[in-house]
């Protein structure tokens, strides 16, 4: 494959990829994904393969394993293109039927198709149905359409236009002009401009400069992430690129967890493939830029997601955050300007790019721009990855999209941002998703995972586990986290035993104030936030449980 | 009685100078009767006794020990030594329950010089008991060997013992009540089990060890003692380096650490390799990269300690996870978790002991969809309700 040196030989290369692809030729896309893996998709994948091969359809039919499609609840999914016709839940004893009825004969299965369990109303098309209807799908829509180890698919689908027209058109400058009046937020849950972030990257001393893919996705709950990275790693890779231009970086970094191994194939080979078409490396594109990558793992801690104590792993140290007295912008791996932005931040810099801030910005609200990730978990319905706008009201989300509370429950409240986050009660549900709306509530969006809480949920409890997994979490190095963790855990803990004593609640909320201001990091900081945000809205559950301590005889007191 | 051999306790007493052995002469002065079977050393006072002379009794041959002493509040010395011989007893009683001897064995008297007749009934009641109870051991269904290596198990712990009695288990005041209250009462049991009973599971698992290798089945029938507590046990020998478990060889250790060029630096992706070899991290294997890295072995154990990826305990053929994100907890994984630890019979962290399993809980893996869900040997089976866990277990060998 010989290197591609000008922005005419991509588009060359693009159009011959496109013209021995026919449109109406039927592809099953089959969402290969985490969560549809852990269905046994393995299984329905070579039982496509095993008929397609049986009934000597391997010219005329595709068969493409996908990333994934986000319906994670309802997996096994598959796709039938060029119709779109959508099949849930499917087995490999239903293959056969598929693959006569459908790929060939164009007819649709009723039994296989989505079936809204409220209406009873069927939808065939995946554009028909509710939970990807309601979505905004414009970062997350091509997976159903990309084999993660194939750089043509993404290529077919426009891809790498964006690098080409920063590196050959524009310069560095201009591009972070763009990304600034696109008002990108960081998507990792610190929601920072990221196009400020750049800037002072680039106007810090030095020539050496570092660009970090944040792919450890600790927060728990959250896994939109991987689905991107794991599914389309091409769009990440592209931003990434476009992002070392601006800033005057010629190192990258992609941090990942140790433990999603499918997640550091489709990485690799993409880094790969992107070497083999003069994408990455020396020259890119002949703009005369270099650029190289290298993958780092984790070693199974949640602090390693906090950016200085991710730049200390990457170091070959044990992750541990320093206080942000000198910004990591400025001073970040082997103290050289180091820019970490999360995997979905990277992913919408090609967007910008290709179709312009101006446009970019119609979507969202006045302070949060374009669209957001989120990851539906708990009790509810429709768990998966959904793409939404900005300024979508939550109610919106859980039940336009994520189908609402299962065994027929009430919803009681919707927790964000995990373990750093907090909770917002039913009564708030027509607030809409926007960074500075929701951080008002206490309850900032975080990474974007969304775990929904049913009627039977002890908020007490909640506040405790999560208390329970930060205490496992933190570094140690500063006494406000360390200590303070453990003793509001101590003190939860009672409240959930019975034990709960008068006046806990006001020694939880100084504790908190202590944490609060005093920690080092953004895990001490923020460890409190869910126990401030349940007390916030559900006081009364506090309440009662120390209340049940009190006995009698002391109460006639 | 009748014809043939019939058992005759071996009796070894301890008597005070001062008030129980001159009780005992007395009573031999007055011609009052008893069985012949107790053998006397005199002591100057019953404080004296220590629970190295009472094991000592025991491991050659003896089937009781009695200790006589001046009524309490009546010693003869200022420092009532009479009432450190009371939590002496106390604490050897609870020792001889905890290795499966019958505790009357020792038996604790307080005689005045006058008492002679008080002597005398005490011994006709003890001999006969100790008849009854049978010989040492055998009495209790102990064999010789058995008996043995629990009595050298207690031996080697007594300076243990005698350093927590003096810290932890001291009594303030010194009154009959307080003494009783506290010996007989929840905190003492709590505070034996806590400081010695692990320790004394222990010293019998080293002794049994000392003889010849065992498998944890073996301990554990032997002890009595659950598989998941043996299993303990011996996690804990090993990172102390008493106990020797199966490691990776030295060799590819060495290379491991070669091709990082010995640089302390990389002291992670070293643990991270082997272990990936390995399975585990040995305690010997950190000694090793210690010494070869030239990295304090604190500084290794605060790292392998502290991250979860780094396992200190030997992996079972089949590894079970249970998700305890907070999407499966809503949904219910700790219930999940409950049920596949009563069903294999021990807790997580540990293994069982024909090293079958090994059960460990994570923090979310991102499958939410799956929830609540166990993951073996990086199988997922999604959706999982307690009564289903056993379904998916049996499959596993």
């Amino acid at each position: 494959m010989p290197r591609i040196n000008s922005a005419s030989e991509l588009e060359k290369l693009r159009k011959g990829i496109l013209s021995v692809r026919d449109p109406d030729k039927p592809c099953i896309a089959i969402c290969a994904g985490m969560g549809c893996l852990g269905l046994s998709n393995g299984r329905v994948i070579s039982a496509f393969e095993e008929e397609v091969d049986k009934k000597d359809l391997k010219a005329k039919v595709e068969i493409r394993a996908t990333g994934c499609h986000g319906y994670c609840e309802k997996g096994p999914v598959v796709v039938i293109y060029p119709e779109e016709i959508c099949y849930v839940e499917v087995t490999p004893k239903d293959i056969p039927e598929i693959v006569s009825q459908t790929v060939l004969g164009k007819k649709v299965i009723d039994h296989l198709i989505y079936t809204n369990p409220d209406t009873g109303e069927k939808s065939a098309h995946l554009s028909e149905i509710p939970f990807y209807k309601n979505q905004m799908r414009q970062i997350f829509g091509n997976n159903t359409k990309i084999d993660p180890r194939s750089i043509d698919d993404y290529l077919a689908v426009g891809g790498y236009s964006a690098l080409s027209k920063s590196l050959l058109e524009m310069s560095p400058e201009e591009v972070i002009d763009e990304v600034k009046k696109a008002n990108l937020r960081g998507r990792g849950g610190g929601g920072f401009p990221a196009g400020r972030k750049w800037d002072t990257a680039r106007n810090a001393p030095g020539k050496e400069k570092y660009v970090i893919v944040n792919a450890h996705e600790g927060e728990s709950g959250a896994y939109m992430d991987r689905a991107i990275l794991s599914g389309n790693p091409h769009s990440v890779l592209e931003g990434l690129i476009i992002g070392a231009y601006a800033i005057g970086s010629h190192q990258g970094f992609i941090y990942a967890r140790h433990d999603a191994p499918q997640l550091k194939k489709n990485i690799d080979i993409a880094l790969a493939k992107a070497g083999e078409y003069g994408l990455l490396g020396e020259n890119i594109l002949g703009s005369g830029f270099d650029f190289h990558v290298e993958v780092h793992l984790d070693i199974g801690i949640f602090v390693s997601g906090e950016s200085s104590a991710l730049m200390r792993s990457i170091e070959g140290n044990t992750p541990e955050p320093r206080p942000k007295y000198i910004h990591t912008s400025v001073k970040g791996i082997w103290k050289k300007p180091s820019v970490l932005n999360n995997v979905e931040t990277w992913a919408n810099v090609p967007l910008i790019i290709n179709k312009g801030a101006e446009w970019y910005a119609s979507t969202g609200t006045a302070r949060s721009k374009g669209t957001k990730l989120v990851s539906l978990s708990g009790n509810i319905i429709n768990t998966g990855v959904a793409e939404v706008p900005f300024g979508t009201t939550i109610r919106e989300i859980v039940y336009g999209i994520g189908g609402g509370i299962p065994k027929g429950k009430k919803l009681k409240a919707i927790h964000f941002g995990g373990p750093m986050g907090g909770s917002i009660p039913e009564s708030l549900l027509d607030k809409p998703l926007d960074f500075d709306e929701l951080a008002k509530l206490g309850a900032s969006i975080g990474a974007g995972s969304m775990l929904v809480l049913d009627e039977d949920t002890s908020m007490v409890d909640v506040a405790r586990y999560f208390l329970d997994f930060l205490s496992n979490e933190s570094c140690g190095k500063c006494v406000p986290c360390r200590e303070g963790i453990r003793q509001m855990l101590k003190i939860l803990t009672n409240i959930c035993d019975g034990k709960g004593r008068e006046g806990d609640i006001e020694l939880l909320e100084e504790i908190s104030d202590v944490t609060g201001a005093a920690s080092l990091c953004a895990l001490g900081k923020t460890a409190a936030d869910p126990l401030l945000s349940t007390l916030r809205y559900f006081r009364d559950e506090y309440e009662t449980s120390i209340a049940k301590v009190i006995s009698p005889a002391e109460k006639r007191e | 009685m009748a014809a043939g051999h019939t058992f005759e306790p071996k009796i070894l007493g301890f008597l005070c100078n001062w008030c129980c052995y001159a009780g005992a002469d007395l009573a031999g002065v007055s011609r009052f009767q008893y069985p012949p079977n107790i053998r006397v050393i005199r002591v100057m006072c019953s404080g004296r006794v220590d629970p190295a002379h009472i094991f000592r009794g025991f491991a050659t041959g003896q089937d009781a020990v009695f200790i006589g002493g001046c009524h309490l509040n009546d010693c003869h010395y200022v420092t009532h030594g009479n009432y450190d011989a009371l939590a002496m007893t106390y604490i050897c009683k609870k020792l001889l329950e905890h290795i499966g001897l019958n505790p009357e064995r020792l038996r604790l008297e307080w005689v005045s010089a006058g008492e002679g007749i008080r002597f005398a009934n005490i011994m006709n009641e003890f001999v006969p008991r100790i008849e009854k109870l049978g010989p040492l051991g055998k009495g209790e269904g102990l064999d010789e060997h058995e008996l043995r290596f629990k009595l050298e198990a207690v031996t080697k712990l007594i300076p243990y013992i005698k350093l927590v009695q003096s810290e932890r288990l001291r009594v303030p005041d010194k009154t009959e009540e307080v003494y009783t209250e506290f010996f007989t009462g929840e905190e003492f049991n709590r505070l034996f089990d806590e400081l010695i009973g692990d320790k004394l599971a222990l010293s019998q698992i080293m002794a049994l060890l000392r003889e010849r290798p065992h498998s944890t089945g073996e301990i554990s029938a032997k002890l009595g003692l659950s598989p998941s507590e043996v299993s303990r046990h011996l996690n804990v020998s090993a990172r102390s380096q008493n106990v020797s478990t199966v490691a990776v060889d030295n060799d590819s250790i060495d290379g491991i650490i070669n091709k990082h060029q010995g640089k302390a630096d990389s002291l992670v992706q070293v643990l991270l390799e082997i272990q990936h070899k390995n399975q585990w991290l040995p305690q010997e294997v950190l000694d090793r990269i210690s010494k070869k890295l030239d990295v304090p072995l604190s500084r290794i154990m605060q790292i392998v300690t502290f991250h979860k990826t780094f396992r200190l305990i030997p992996k079972g053929r089949n590894d079970v996870h249970v998700c305890m994100g907070p999407s499966c907890y809503v949904r219910g994984s700790t219930r999940l978790l409950d049920s596949v630890q009563d069903l294999i019979g021990f807790k997580s962290g540990e293994i069982d002991p024909d090293a079958k399993l090994s059960l460990e809980t994570g923090t979310c893996l991102g499958c939410c969809n799956l929830g609540p869900e166990i993951i073996v040997d990086g199988k997922h089976h999604a959706r999982l309700t307690p009564d289903k866990v056993k379904d998916v277990l049996k499959n596993y060998e």
